[in-house]
């Protein structure tokens, strides 16, 4: 596998006012990021809210520039590519299609409008192009002259996806991309990016608060807490051995449609921390269940760990006593 | 112990019962039957999941419940009973002396349903000064102390603070407080937990069933999540196009579900352990009917597997010993032995 997409020291804060007659203070939605995102790879990113992973979306789509570090593609830092060059190959999907797609134009149009943008081939081609992509996602012909407003949802999130992919991209960015979807939608759409990806050789980057569909679609996954990655490996480690203790919440958490196993409890007493008032030491140590004396002094760092990375001061312990509950 | 808390609580009487639900809503494009002839009961202390897709009539039935709902629309019941009071002919005085004391509703968006201009202390006494004519001492105490119950600090100086002040899973707490304020029966939630991150949907669910047990409620809970749905519910109805399609325990419709629709749900949902990661997902082909003008026969026929010409005529009533229900032609072996 090769690095496709470099993420160094990503930092990104927003200025948040304080009140009336007080100072502004910053947050740090992305705090010190640093990934490789590999070729053809689905890159899961999980977290709750506020956790800064879809201020890293925007970020590697170029929408928004970073307070520091920065973001490489294919060894070039982003900011110093042209916007439209960055836009042929890095593409978003994100999880409203009511709100993504401009209500007043046609598929058609909506499809083939990046194409013109790029001036790529005449009128015809780009009309073909366009009717293709739409016809791969499940589009026939009949539906190129609608109006995204006689739609249902999935079939404005296939417009959304085939919007995407007209120009070929590398990279797909999906933000939520099911979220507002009903389940029995949402397994057309997953199908078809898993279809998708194969075809035409794409790395996703999937974002989802949803565990059971990022363990589904996800090849590796990022656990994101308070703007940091606390825990990196891949799927099918993170999910069957969670190292960090947020992971191993947050997998609790999760309700599989199993009757007669109750609710469980994760153990996350508190309530997500205040990311303007960040916790000292270790951001999680006021809700782990785990907690050593010296993690609310000691800022962990990332740190390989069976194939993966995690951070956690517990880590470098036998692994039975940091999973031990 | 529940019987002592409620005199509705004796196990024969349901807390909530509603036969023949019927729900028309009137629009320029004709009439949308949004919930068409919904019949059941919740028992005191007992859980009802309604489950269903978007459209498929399950806010619209809490809604009618409850009578709040939208001017264009029309409510039929034969029987709408909230702890032995028919609802469905009463006067809206009566309705309304009802709602927020015997019967009371959270939402899925707690920011939405709270007034922003007012403090969390000014809503919640509200509804037991209203019904239960209390001073503002009486009510302010039972408020901090179910804000205290529903596991908020400090809940004193909570009182004086304003929705906006609070997060998600702190508003929707304070949602299930003022809906507790004068000790409903019944309670309806509709998507509570959809809008919290999982970590804090647990902690909501577990919070609600506590406070069921303790209390001896009966929840009617509205969702589209199965997960949700198999961990929390006595009783699950399956909605499909204003209907219900199937009903039975949480361990009968996802253990042996009878309806092609709820098995197609199903098999939709990535299950780690039973679906392959990177693989296909069942899918259901098709969408949803329009609900307008004359129907006919089974609303699913369209998007079945295993639709017939019989399908063309309203599909019977089945059902097992165990209390399992569904509404399909087709036998119940036909439809068990076609899986796998």
């Amino acid at each position: 596998m090769t690095t496709l997409m470099s993420l160094q020291d990503l930092h990104r804060a927003f200025p948040v006012s304080g009140g009336m007659f007080r100072p502004k203070r910053m947050l740090h939605a992305v705090n010190g990021v640093s990934l490789d995102i590999q070729r053809g790879e689905v890159l899961g990113i999980v977290g709750e809210s506020g956790c800064g992973k879809s201020t890293l979306a925007r970020m590697l789509l170029g929408l928004m520039p970073a307070t520091a570090g920065q973001v490489r593609f294919d060894g070039e830092d982003i900011t110093k590519i042209d916007r439209k060059q960055l836009a042929r190959r890095v593409q978003p999907v994100f999880q409203d299609p009511y709100s993504s797609l401009n209500p007043r134009q046609t598929l058609l149009d909506l499809v083939s409008f990046p194409l013109k943008v790029h001036g790529i081939g005449n009128a015809a081609q780009q009309r073909q192009r366009a009717l293709e992509m739409l016809d791969r996602v499940g589009l026939p012909a009949r539906f190129a002259d609608r109006q995204p407003g006689e739609l249902s949802g999935g079939q404005r999130q296939r417009v959304a996806i085939a919007r995407a992919l007209v120009m070929r991209p590398e990279v797909l960015v999906c933000d939520e991309p099911t979220s507002a979807l009903d389940v029995s939608v949402q397994s057309h759409i997953l199908n078809l990016l898993v279809d998708l990806r194969r075809e035409f050789g794409l790395t996703y980057i999937f974002i989802s608060h949803n565990l059971a569909v990022v363990e589904h679609i996800a090849t590796r996954v990022a656990v994101m807490y308070l703007g940091r990655v606390v825990e990196l490996a891949d799927a099918a480690t993170l999910f069957r051995a969670p190292a960090h203790p947020y992971t191993q919440a947050l997998l609790m958490s999760v309700l599989t449609p199993e009757p007669g196993l109750g609710i469980p409890d994760p153990g996350l007493g508190l309530a997500y921390p205040d990311p303007l008032n960040p916790p000292s030491g270790c951001p999680f140590h006021p809700r782990c269940a785990h907690r050593l004396a010296q993690c609310d002094r000691v800022v962990p760092q990332l740190q390989s760990h069976q194939g993966g990375a995690v951070s956690c001061l517990l880590a470098d312990a036998p692994p039975a006593a940091a999973l031990s509950s | 112990m529940a019987a002592v808390l409620s005199p509705s609580s004796c196990a024969s009487t349901p807390a909530l019962e509603v036969r023949h639900l019927s729900v028309d809503i009137g629009t320029g494009h004709g009439t949308v039957h949004a919930v068409r002839d919904v019949s059941f009961s919740v028992d005191p202390g007992q859980t009802l999941c309604i489950v269903g897709e978007s459209g498929c009539g399950k806010s619209m039935t809490s809604l009618a419940v409850m009578d709040l709902l939208p001017g264009s629309a029309r409510r039929r019941a034969e029987t709408l009973r909230v702890g032995g009071q028919d609802l469905a002919t009463a006067s809206r005085r009566t309705i309304n002396a009802l709602r927020g004391e015997r019967m009371a509703m959270i939402f899925q968006e707690p920011m939405t349903a709270l007034n922003p201009a007012l403090t969390i202390g000014d809503q919640m006494t509200e509804v037991h000064r209203h019904h239960r004519r209390s001073s503002a001492a009486e009510a302010r105490e039972r408020a901090v102390h179910l804000l205290g119950r529903v596991g908020i600090a400090s809940a004193a100086e909570r009182l004086g603070q304003y929705p906006h002040q609070l997060s998600g899973g702190l508003r929707q707490r304070v949602m299930i407080a003022m809906a507790l304020m004068c000790d409903p029966d019944v309670l309806i939630a509709d998507e509570p937990t959809t809008a919290l991150d999982v970590t804090i949907q647990a902690q909501i669910l577990r919070l609600l069933l506590d406070l069921q047990r303790e209390l001896g409620i009966a929840i009617v809970l509205v969702t589209h999540d199965l997960g949700v749905v198999a961990r929390v519910a006595h009783k699950v109805a399956v909605m499909y196009a204003g209907r219900i399609v199937e009903e039975g325990s949480a361990a009968q419709v996802f253990g042996q579900p009878r309806h092609p629709y709820t098995r197609g749900l199903l098999r939709c949902i990535p299950v780690p352990g039973r679906t392959a990661p990177g693989g296909h997902l069942g899918i259901i082909r098709g969408t949803v009917p329009a609900l307008t003008g004359e129907l006919h026969g089974c609303s699913f026929r369209e998007r079945c597997e295993f639709a017939q010409p019989l399908c063309e005529t309203a599909p019977p009533h089945r059902s097992d010993a165990a209390g399992h229900a569904w509404h399909c032609h087709l036998e119940k072996d036909a439809a068990m032995g076609a899986e796998r």
